[in-house]
């Protein structure tokens, strides 16, 4: 027996408490937490800690290896690239396209979606019903192609990409979180509220958001799994982040013709989209295991 | 003198799923018509499907009735008018698992009734959940905890401290009693009674056994697939003799089993 | 020999906040063809040890016995393939709400067909399937259904709740187990239905030869023709015995209160006034009282009762308590 309560004391944690001490426990998921926080902090202050300018050409540096290696140099940490341009500058600068506008991107969508949901499931008339249908159709084109149509409309560029992207996120959000609503809605302990006579705004947000968080929080994540693949996939493709601007997809894209030369070009940008992708499904599948863990004791 | 609660011709009908919009509806409830007094307790009893948990949910206001009138005091009461009725009518879920939210703690739940139905400040409110939460056995401290650190009995409590904390003149119980293990039972019926006395409030009860009704109901109304076939007073209803299906349902023992067998499966076939 | 022997059962998990014993040495005898009804409140753990004698617990869980025999083999000792093919052979279950264990997407009878074992019907394609259907049609008619040709068609959601259940008990008879455990049959059931399942599974018993063990929460809803009956609480073994003495002269407080609170017992009392029952709450896994679990809610609990009590034994009934009811005068 380690700790002795001499006096009896509970601690009462909130489910949603509980669903982090139960997320908590497991060291993979908070490795990836970790990871995506220090990524995060990296991003917004990559302007202050870059070396270089992500754009600035070093002309007596061009293609140089990683400084670890034998030909290597400490001026540039990760290498330049064919231009001569400091690698390291230019995958911190291109995070903020890669990961730092998904995140915004998401934020943006599940604002939208999270409300047009809640609206489309609280409704007991059919009038929203068919704007709720229609959305679902809209799930059935997978939502790359539909940032791919959208920008084939409005045409190539950032501005572009990032509505395209943005839109096409929203109707994931509108279907979770209508049929999220509508579940809860059925329940007794929402019935007792409106029996308590509580006013529609407070029934959505003190009495069904709580217990759909661990849900919508699920979707952020891969939402935003999502929404840096499709960027970094325009990206790749020439449709969003047009060159000079470093990101991660358009990097993988410009090392393609030099990948025997200088593979490290290619590696790196894809090495970070990899490991952010990874942390953020991990993340994700591990809240899931945690809510499940907390429902069934 | 105008009954507490007078209940005239309500029914119930809904459209069943996948039928045409000519297509006959169906009959969950037929025109049912009761009174119920101040301080007095009705029992609603009838099989399975036979409208009696219809019949309280219209009463409560958790579904409009397709037609008919409910006076409380005299004075008519329409289904969108949730103030009056929340104030005056409550409701007590079949399940306290399933009727707590369990994302909030005890003290907020209790409030929010509190903070649509009534002008007060803070500090009022906060004395009237430790008083309401003393009233029904609970400590004052249970106002921090989250339903899930309560035992089966504590939640049904809870539920029931949300009912009375707006001093409803009637209380409306849907098979609240029956999955209860026998003590927490006991002490459920007890404290219901004792909440009788002290308040004054009109239970109205839906069951199926027998033992409880018979214990604590000053009236029956009975149900048989959707009619009003009987309402009297529980004594009435008791000693004189009745249809058979009354009898079956007020007197476990004496069920005529292949009468009962026959309705059953009858049910299936049709 | 009894058909199923357990002596002091115990089993412990790891929960949030430390380890937690939830069965605490129970002891259980079940003869061939008896009607055993186990009664506790939730949280007593009686479901626990059907589990445990059906071998489906968390495999995370610590289960240990002195014995848990069943036909004197030890079942503790066997491979779980040994094991599934005794329970799958000898064993069968039901549960408190039949349609959330029968399958929805098929009909009675083909859930019935798939019950038989393959050994009960033989020859020819078509002699196999005609046999198959009167055996269905037997059991239907062993379950007290009458017009077999209906049920046998429909789906779960189209039966009543009786007639699923009997449905259940249809299957879980199929292969002629010989044990039934029966864990809370009839709890929601309204009385009219309930009392039809009791006689089903008392007349069952005798007709099919095979040993019952009804798990309830309540005294009033055991079986009538039970034979013996244990008291559980909060993993504890109360008392166990002979029916009739057990109901009539109860050894232990709880197994008197139990009575006293029953449905039947209400009806005695004048109306509206205070039923008695237990003070206090069945205590949570994190907060279980030491020695004799019921200490804090016994009204006759004293110093004592902070120890366990050992078994004893007055003439056909066995209880665990330092200060029995209903002493005989000496």
């Amino acid at each position: 027996m380690a700790d002795i309560e001499l006096y009896y004391q509970d601690r009462n944690p909130s489910p949603l408490q509980l669903v982090w001490f139960a997320f908590k426990r497991r060291l993979a998921p908070m490795i990836s937490l970790w990871l995506l926080g220090a990524l995060l902090v990296l991003v917004i202050l990559a302007p202050v800690i870059t070396p270089y300018s992500a754009n600035v050409q070093f002309v007596d540096a061009v293609a140089l290896p990683p400084s670890w290696t034998h030909d290597g140099n400490m001026q540039f940490l990760f290498g330049t690239d064919d231009l001569g341009r400091d690698m390291l500058s230019r995958l911190l600068i291109g995070g903020r396209f890669s990961f730092g506008l998904p995140i915004i991107m998401v934020i943006l969508a599940s604002t939208i979606g999270i409300f047009i949901g809640a609206m489309v499931g609280a409704d007991t008339k059919s009038k929203l019903r068919v704007l709720g249908r229609t959305l679902d159709r809209l799930l059935t084109i997978p939502s790359f192609l539909l940032a791919l149509v959208l920008i084939a409309i409005l045409g190539a560029g950032l501005g572009n990409a990032i509505i395209a992207i943005t839109l096409s996120l929203v109707p994931q959000f509108i279907y979770v979180t209508r049929n999220a609503v509508y579940q809860e809605w059925q329940k007794d302990y929402v019935t007792a509220s409106r029996l308590n006579g509580c006013s529609n705004t407070y029934l959505m947000y003190r009495v069904i958001l709580p217990n759909i968080t661990p849900i919508l929080v699920m979707q952020l994540t891969v939402a935003l799994s999502v929404a840096i693949m499709d960027i970094a996939a325009l990206s790749f493709l020439g449709l969003g982040v047009q060159s000079p601007t470093p990101e991660w997809g358009s990097m993988l894209a410009r090392s393609l013709d030099e990948v025997y030369l200088s593979p490290w070009s290619m590696v790196l940008p894809g090495l970070s989209l990899f490991a952010t992708i990874m942390a953020i499904n991990v993340v994700g599948d591990s809240l899931r295991r945690a809510i499940k863990q907390r429902m069934d004791t | 003198m105008s009954h507490l609660l007078e209940a005239v011709d309500l029914f119930k009908t809904f459209r069943p799923r996948r039928s045409w919009p000519w297509s006959k509806k169906s009959v969950a409830l037929e025109p049912t018509s009761f009174t119920l007094e101040a301080g007095e307790t009705l029992a609603i009893m009838g099989e399975t499907g036979s409208g009696k948990s219809t019949l309280s949910k219209i009463i409560a206001g958790v579904e409009a009735p397709s037609g008919g009138e409910l006076y409380l005091n005299g004075q008519k009461l329409n289904y969108a008018q949730s103030k009056r009725r929340c104030q005056n009518i409550r409701m007590v879920f079949q399940d306290s698992d399933k009727s707590l939210n369990q994302q909030l703690t005890v003290g907020q739940q209790l409030e929010e009734p509190l903070l649509f139905n009534r002008e007060m400040s803070n500090s009022e409110r906060k004395q009237l959940i430790h008083s309401t939460l003393r009233k029904v056995g609970l400590l004052a401290e249970h106002a921090a905890f989250y339903p899930h650190m309560l035992s089966t009995g504590q939640k049904q409590r809870v539920a029931i401290a949300r009912a009375i904390i707006l001093d409803p003149q009637i209380v409306v119980a849907d098979e609240a009693l029956v999955a209860l293990d026998p003590s927490v039972r006991a002490q459920i019926i007890n404290l219901m009674l004792d909440l009788q006395k002290d308040m004054g409030i009109s239970y109205i009860i839906v069951t199926h056994s027998p033992q409880i009704v018979k214990h604590i109901a000053d009236k029956i109304l009975i149900l048989y697939r959707g009619k009003m076939i009987a309402f009297n007073e529980t004594e009435r209803l008791l000693t004189e003799k009745q249809q058979p299906y009354v009898q079956a349902l007020l007197h476990e023992h004496l069920i005529n089993h292949s009468q009962i067998t026959g309705n059953s499966s009858a049910k299936v076939t049709e | 020999m009894d058909l199923l022997d357990i002596r002091n059962l115990t089993i412990e998990m790891d929960g949030p906040h430390g380890r937690v014993r939830v069965l605490d040495k129970v002891s259980l005898q079940l003869k061939e063809g008896e009607v055993h009804s186990l009664v506790g409140e939730s949280g007593s753990g009686k479901s626990l040890l059907a589990k445990a004698v059906i071998g489906v617990l968390n495999p995370l869980w610590d289960v240990t016995a002195d014995r848990l025999w069943w036909n004197g083999k030890d079942l503790l000792a066997m491979t779980p393939k040994q094991r599934r093919a005794i329970t799958g052979r000898d064993m069968a279950m039901i549960f408190q709400d039949p349609l959330a264990y029968l399958d929805p997407n098929s009909t009675v009878a083909e859930q019935i067909t798939e019950a038989i074992p393959a050994g009960d019907v033989t020859g020819t394609f078509m002699h196999r399937r005609i046999d198959r259907k009167t055996r269905v049609a037997q059991l239907l008619h062993r379950v007290g259904i009458r017009d077999h040709d209906a049920i046998m068609k429909s789906y779960p959601y189209e039966l009543s709740e009786g007639i699923a259940q009997k449905v259940s008990i249809a299957i879980a008879i199929a292969h002629r187990p010989k044990l039934l455990i029966a864990d809370e049959p009839t709890t929601a059931m309204e009385p009219s239905t309930k009392d039809q399942i009791q006689r089903l599974l008392g007349k069952l018993a005798v007709s099919q030869s095979m040993s019952v063990l009804l798990i309830t929460q309540d005294v009033a809803s055991i079986l009538p023709a039970t034979q013996r009956v244990s008291l559980l609480y909060c993993g504890q073994m109360m008392e166990h015995g002979d029916t009739e003495t057990v109901l009539n002269r109860p050894a232990h407080p709880y197994t008197d209160a139990m009575i006293k609170m029953s449905l039947q017992a209400h009806a005695e009392l004048e109306p509206k006034s205070k039923l008695p029952s237990l003070p206090g709450a069945v205590p949570t896994l994190r907060h279980m009282p030491i020695g004799c679990r019921l200490g804090p809610r016994c009204p006759y609990a004293q110093k004592q009762c902070v120890k366990a009590p050992l078994v004893r034994h007055r003439d056909e009934q066995s209880y665990y308590c330092h200060f029995p009811l209903n002493e005989p005068e000496a």
